[in-house]
């Protein structure tokens, strides 16, 4: 009668569809008064002969009965989950709470580009005042009043007779006058001309100039520098080329660019191009000398005369341009939301 | 410059094809802008002569009789200004009946009674060039009649050639045809040279002395202010339209031609880069020039463009030999057709001539000038009288100075050859010109600069094909520059050249290797100071904006910001005539670009302008529901909201915190009265936070409140130092405060912190309330203070803190409010 109830038992446990049920059916069987534990209980009243083979008996029936429990009660709990679980269903494509998202200005995120590069070459990066006054911004850069070269850089001159700097090139006799060589430095700011605006054309954009100074400083090392910067903006098949060009603060001085490979080349057949982006140029002994008197004005000692040294400016408006295909200058600084939102993130 | 490639190839016979020029001309330093191919007239536009010019009566049309050659004789009606004085045998382009140009068709009509066979064309009217003053008139003889004209003047390539200022010696065609030869190695065919030779010519020059000064500058000796100067007489000119050639010539470069006396100088001018004047000859009164400044002060030149000038102290002037004799500029400038001219102005030097002297219809004798002037004395004048000639252009860059003689010869020659003039006598040539020095450079220290290996007998080589005298042995050369590089002074300048020769392109790309002077160490912390406050604020939901530095003294009042203590000279427009004082205006007009009622929450880093200095600011605003509803409920703004972004703000830049409530006279005027705080960073004031006043608001056509924030970059920093977290668990108490509603939360707070002692980890407001149970004009704040000790603490070791918190309340006249 044992084995009926395992039968017995099994099949009921098959049967329960509900937690409650299965309890049921373990109380009847093996519960504390049920068949089975009944019979477990009766043992004692078998011949000790007997009590040991139908022991074992009954107990095989017992694990066989609990297992089967086990087994129908963790599919019974993990079917009663998943009914929890479907009834808890989001539409998880409906867009969440609307947080704000922010993000960095076009010219900024280039300027964090260029300036990741120089800084993992060892370069500091600073900053400088926009309000100059003549020598810095002109005289001391080996341009004089009478210089023609004047007249590429048309000026905001204020009634104090101070000027809003027309090149961060200033910043090279700042930053030379109060430290010592050898140095590295790259520049950021705003620049300003006298300039109708056009597509191409901003009374106000930005520059990054780049000054090393030391001792056998080269030209080759300005156009390896150069180089590097471009790898480091247009990935590793970017090269570059340099052609002679004039800064009144270098000598030699040259304009380079940058071969920028179409990814799309073999489609558009257009294979790439070269990319104007900037001047540069050893430093010119003049500018050295300047700041030499500069300092010794202010009794330190003059250290720049007979050292070397290499100058580079760009602009990341145009690398910008480039870079995110903008047609007009004049997006930037209009701040319309829906042209600064091109630069973060988008969900579809 | 506009140069056409028929006239490089002239002077360079084996110059390459123009579509291979764009690297050489970019190689050599002189870019090309533009190649730009040139039309030449249609078929039927044919080289007729001028058989008779009749005035047609009661119009403003000339009649034409023309002899077209095979096409027999043709009569056309005209009314260009130039064609009542037409001689018989110049020669007109005629477009001839069936021509399209520009999409018309000419045919014969009738003007005013005359049957018109075709029309004489301008440059314009062609395509071929801007002038459409008049009607093109070559010399007599230019062709055989009803020669198409495009036979003589076939298309072109013009070349749009960038010159740098310090690149003078490029300023003509022999000036770019050289460096090209040189870079090229290919032979160069000079242009012809004058045909005369030299000896005492009739004019007297006397010339300023030299070593001058100058008010701007006194401590810079001046050179100079002429110090080389030919002159040259021609006679017996016979003025009229110059030869096709040069006509075409000039066009091609964008100048317009006159006649053949200023087409000829021009044309040298471009030929060889030596400005000339042409006087005539009966205005240069006892066969006088003098040059001289610091004459005529404040008088008034009238120049042969129409303009007038007022003369300077520090202006250099051509004079006539009646100078001593005359009394006023006026006298002199008196129309020269008067019948006494006075003697006087015959120009500004290098810049443009004057009234008096300039070559008119009847002009025959003609005095040639060609001079070296001072650079910085010409473009001096040259800015303060707004007069930018294509001569002064030169000037000011520096013309060879000793091209003057050539250059008068070569105009001499031009006039006698095409316009019939008698050269007379010699050319008289004064003053000791000084050319560049000689440079000393060492071979070694070139390759050095460069980082390039070149080896010295190339980079004698590259001098010498420059035009350089190169001497020295080994490695020192010493390099005598040609006269018309008088860009090359210091040995870098050599440097240069041999660069530029060899090529750029041969560089080769290494990396500095510097150990940075200690001076330099630290220098990137303003700037990662920067970098962290950016990246922040964005990942805390702002978009930065990068507005404008300009301002004006109405938007500083509209946003009742500081007035501007910056302004510019010279603005471009009336909104930005100065330099802003505050960024939240910037912000605000920024803001504007945001729908209405929408999200706007900006930030902007960047410097102002106040009296006190130049400043660096950090801006922020903010507009609109943190976060809008949607199908969902949103998230309100407000101050809250703006003010717990701060602190998250504060929270991840390590600061510590603190708002202070402003009231009364202390708040802006440009904020909220009752919403406006100081902002405390660190222990340090840095700025304020508040909402915008509402009027501010409306003048700037914003709707709704607007916060904003504007604090001092850089921000104070403050030590780290670490604390070990106690294991033990905290101890915590309420306490409601019941203060006047005047006390901002901020003063209870720093009591409660004040006095609690070191067991006090945090304090927060849990409950505001204002209402009947604690009276009018009262408000009761409950906080929540946590203490933790480094063990377990007891009832018996806190209460004693929460009495001593309860007494310093109840010190301040406030009171505890009971459960």
């Amino acid at each position: 009668m044992t084995e009926n109830h395992q039968e017995e038992a099994v099949a009921a446990i098959t049967q329960a569809d509900t937690l409650d049920g299965l309890q049921a059916v373990k109380t009847r069987y093996v519960g504390k008064s049920g068949l089975v534990t009944r019979e477990l209980g009766a043992l004692g009243k078998l011949p000790p002969k007997e009590r040991k083979a139908r022991g074992a008996q009954i107990n095989a029936v017992r694990q066989a009965i609990d297992a089967a429990l086990t087994e129908r009660e963790s599919t019974l709990k993990r079917t009663a989950l998943d009914a929890r679980l479907a009834s808890e269903a989001i539409d998880v494509t409906l867009p969440g709470l609307p947080l704000p998202a922010g993000g960095l200005h076009p010219i900024n995120r280039v300027y964090d580009d260029l300036t990741r590069i120089y800084e993992r070459l060892g370069y500091a990066v600073i900053e400088g005042p926009e309000v100059e006054d003549e020598h810095h911004n002109f005289e001391a850069l080996n341009v004089p009043w009478y210089h023609p070269a004047r007249d590429l850089q048309d000026t905001f001159w204020l009634e104090d007779g101070r000027l809003l700097r027309t090149h961060t090139s200033p910043m090279q006799i700042r930053y030379m006058v109060d430290h010592e060589p050898a140095l590295k430095i790259v520049v950021r700011g705003k620049v300003y001309r006298y300039e109708a605006t056009d597509a191409t054309h901003e009374a106000m954009f930005h520059q990054l100039e780049g000054l090393v100074v030391g001792d056998g400083i080269s030209m080759a090392d300005l156009k390896g520098t150069i180089a590097e910067m471009a790898r480091g903006l247009y990935g590793p098949s970017a090269k570059v080329r340099f052609q002679p060009s004039y800064y009144p603060f270098t000598e030699p001085g040259a304009d380079f660019a940058v071969w920028w490979d179409n990814p799309r080349g073999a489609v558009s057949g257009q294979p790439g191009k070269w990319l104007e982006l900037g001047g540069c140029g050893m430093v010119h002994p003049n500018v050295f000398k300047a700041v030499d008197d500069l300092r010794e004005a202010e009794g330190k000692p003059r250290v720049y005369e007979g050292k070397t040294g290499f100058a580079f400016g760009l602009g990341p408006e145009r690398i910008a341009m480039l870079k995110y295909g903008i047609p007009d200058i004049r997006y930037f600084y209009a701040n319309d939301p829906r042209v600064l939102g091109q630069f973060r993130g988008e969900l579809g | 410059m506009k140069l056409p490639y028929s006239w490089l190839q002239e002077l360079i016979p084996n110059l390459p094809p123009v579509t291979e020029l764009e690297p050489i001309f970019a190689n050599l330093g002189l870019p090309l802008e533009g190649v730009d191919e040139t039309p030449t007239p249609p078929e039927g536009v044919l080289l007729s002569a001028v058989l008779k010019a009749e005035a047609m009566e009661g119009t403003q049309l000339t009649k034409l009789t023309l002899d077209v050659g095979p096409q027999g004789e043709r009569v056309i009606a005209t009314g260009a200004p130039n064609a009542a004085g037409l001689k018989a045998g110049m020669v007109v382009a005629l477009v001839t009946p069936g021509t399209t140009l520009d999409g018309t068709e000419y045919a014969v009509r009738t003007l005013q009674g005359v049957e018109s066979w075709g029309m004489a064309a301008s440059a314009r009217e062609l395509g071929i060039g801007e002038s459409s003053s008049g009607i093109l008139v070559f010399p007599a003889g230019t062709a055989k009649p009803g020669t198409s004209m495009r036979e003589l003047w076939p298309s072109d390539h013009v070349l749009d050639i960038e010159i740098t200022p310090n690149r003078a010696d490029a300023l003509s065609a022999l000036g770019v045809a050289r460096d090209l030869a040189a870079f090229l190695k290919l032979e160069l065919k000079q242009p012809p040279a004058g045909p005369v030779p030299h000896g005492d010519g009739e004019i007297r020059i006397s010339l300023p002395p030299k070593g001058l000064t100058i008010e701007r500058d006194p401590s810079k000796k001046l050179r100079f202010g002429c110090d080389h100067f030919a002159a040259r007489t021609v006679g017996g000119v016979q003025n009229g339209p110059s030869p096709l050639w040069m006509q075409r010539r000039l066009s091609l470069c964008g100048l317009r031609s006159i006649d053949l006396i200023v087409d000829t100088s021009n044309y040298v001018m471009m030929e060889l880069g030596q400005p000339t004047a042409l006087y005539d000859r009966r205005d240069v009164t006892d066969n006088q020039i003098l040059v001289a400044f610091g004459l005529r002060q404040g008088e008034e030149v009238a120049d042969l463009m129409g303009g007038t000038n007022t003369v300077g102290p520090e202006d250099l002037l051509i004079l006539d030999g009646r100078e001593r004799g005359i009394s006023t500029v006026a006298e002199a400038f008196a129309d020269a057709g008067q019948a006494q001219p006075g003697a006087g102005v015959l120009g500004i030097a290098g810049i443009m001539g004057g009234n008096h002297g300039r070559v008119r219809g009847d002009t025959t004798d003609v005095v040639i000038e060609s001079a070296h002037f001072d650079a910085v004395l010409l473009r001096r004048t040259s800015t303060r009288l707004g007069l930018k000639t294509d001569a002064v252009y030169r000037y000011e860059r520096g013309v060879d100075p000793l091209l003057s003689p050539r250059a008068a010869d070569r105009v001499a020659g031009l006039l006698a050859e095409y316009g019939g003039g008698q050269i007379e006598a010699g050319a008289t040539v004064v003053g000791e010109p000084e050319i560049p020095g000689e440079i000393t450079a060492s071979s070694d220290a070139i390759r050095a600069l460069l980082g390039m290996d070149i080896d010295t007998a190339e980079m004698r080589a590259i001098l010498v094909r420059l035009g350089c005298e190169v001497t020295g042995d080994g490695d020192t050369l010493k390099v005598l520059p040609p006269s018309w590089r008088i860009d090359m002074n210091i040995w870098q300048d050599v440097a240069e050249e041999v660069a530029r020769l060899h090529g750029y392109a041969e560089l080769p790309e290494t990396l500095p290797t510097l150990q940075i002077h200690d001076s330099n160490i630290g220098a990137s912390a303003g700037n990662d100071d920067r970098q962290n406050l950016r990246r922040t604020l964005a990942g805390l939901g702002f978009q930065e904006v990068v507005t404008y530095t300009f301002s004006s003294d109405e938007e500083a009042g509209r946003a009742r910001a500081e007035a501007p203590g910056v302004r510019l000279r010279n603005p471009l427009t009336t909104d930005r005539t100065a330099l802003r004082t505050a960024l939240y205006p910037s912000l605000l007009r920024s803001a504007l670009a945001y729908p209405k009622g929408e999200r706007a929450l900006l930030f902007e880093l960047g410097r102002i302008f106040p009296a006190s200095g130049e400043a660096e600011r950090l801006g922020l605003l903010m507009r609109g529901p943190l976060a809008p509803n949607t199908y969902q409920g949103g998230v309100t703004g407000g101050y809250s909201v703006f003010r717990g972004l701060l602190e998250a703000l504060g929270a991840a830049q390590g600061a510590a915190l603190e708002i202070r409530q402003w009231r009364g006279e202390h708040v802006p005027s440009a904020l909220h009265l009752g919403i406006a705080g100081e902002v405390v960073w660190n222990g340090q004031s840095v700025g304020w936070i508040g909402a915008v006043h509402p009027e501010i608001a409306q003048e700037f056509g914003l709707k709704g409140e607007t916060f904003i924030l504007e604090i001092a970059v850089p921000l104070p920093g403050r030590a780290w130092a670490f604390r070990d977290p106690s294991r033990a668990p905290a101890a915590w108490r309420d306490l409601a405060v019941i203060a006047p509603q005047d006390v901002g939360y901020g003063e209870i707070a720093t009591l409660l912190k004040a006095e609690a002692g070191e067991w006090l980890e945090s304090v927060e407001p849990f409950d505001v309330y204002t209402g009947e149970q604690i009276g009018a004009g009262q408000r009761s704040v409950a906080v929540r203070l946590v203490f933790r000790g480094a063990k377990t603490l007891t009832d018996a070791e806190v209460d004693p803190v929460m009495d001593r918190l309860m007494g310093a309340v109840r010190a301040q006249g406030w009171s505890i409010r009971e459960k």
